[in-house]
């Protein structure tokens, strides 16, 4: 089966979060696909360069990214629920003259049209969120 | 590839977060690739189809901007919960666009028949 995933809560701030990125390595184990993952509203924040867990929490945007490198998977945060939150990526920052791109490596950031793309793409679109 | 049949369920009052403008941008997005879109508003939702948004008051972006350019863009039917309307003591006639009341149960049977359903 290939999936995609929508992802639309903050990573340390919603369960489903953590149930999202358990469904991915489940998935990816059992031998199944994910054509896209897309951080939408508050979901961008898994791709903050900036978020820090503390020590006894699973580091949500660490495990994606490592998730990301072992499968080489297509981690997108909405461009434009990341500008609402101050994220940018170097680009943007630097077009805006602001303090610097805070987008993690392993994530891009994209429109909407990448979300109806994956919808469109995958057989299976699933949401985690509030 | 033929188009799917997509349905936006939206849910919550037109100010409440960012989920009403945001279902509607999605469904824009899938009404101009041409997809089988269908609105459904159910609960809260409804208040989004009434006239008179005034969000400057609040900082916000008019939430309904975008329920202008539907029927130009080829959205399929809007559907809203009779039930959630009657709780608020709205009538369809009042609505901004031709919705159809409907029964839940029925609403239901209708969802189960869409290719995808996207909650907002």
């Amino acid at each position: 089966m290939r999936f995609a995933l929508v992802i639309t809560c903050a990573p340390f701030t919603h369960p489903g979060a953590q149930t999202a990125l358990r469904f991915a390595t489940a998935a990816l184990e059992a031998g199944h696909g994910l054509y896209r993952v897309f951080f939408y509203e508050d979901g961008v924040h898994t791709g903050d360069a900036r978020v820090r867990s503390t020590p006894t929490e699973t580091p949500v945007p660490a495990a994606w990214q490592a998730l990301a490198r072992e499968h080489g998977l297509d981690l997108v945060l909405c461009s434009g629920s990341a500008a609402r939150r101050g994220m940018l990526d170097q680009t943007e920052s630097d077009r805006r003259q602001t303090l610097g791109g805070s987008i993690a490596d392993g994530f891009a950031l994209a429109g909407l049209g990448q979300l109806l793309d994956a919808t469109l793409e995958a057989e299976r679109v699933l949401w985690f969120g509030p | 590839m033929s188009a799917l049949q997509i349905a936006f369920v939206h849910s919550r009052g037109p100010y409440d977060g960012p989920f009403a403008q945001d279902g509607l941008d999605a469904a824009m997005v899938a009404a101009a690739f041409d997809q089988e879109v269908t609105l459904v508003f159910v609960d809260d939702g409804v208040y989004q189809l009434l006239p008179g948004h005034a969000p400057a008051a609040i900082g916000r972006r008019q939430a309904d901007e975008a329920l202008g350019h539907i029927e130009s863009l080829g959205v399929w039917r809007i559907l809203v919960d009779r039930a959630s309307l009657d709780l608020r003591g709205v009538t369809a006639e009042l609505l901004n666009l031709p919705a159809k009341p409907m029964e839940a149960g029925d609403i239901a049977r209708f969802l189960e028949t869409q290719d995808q359903v996207f909650v907002f």
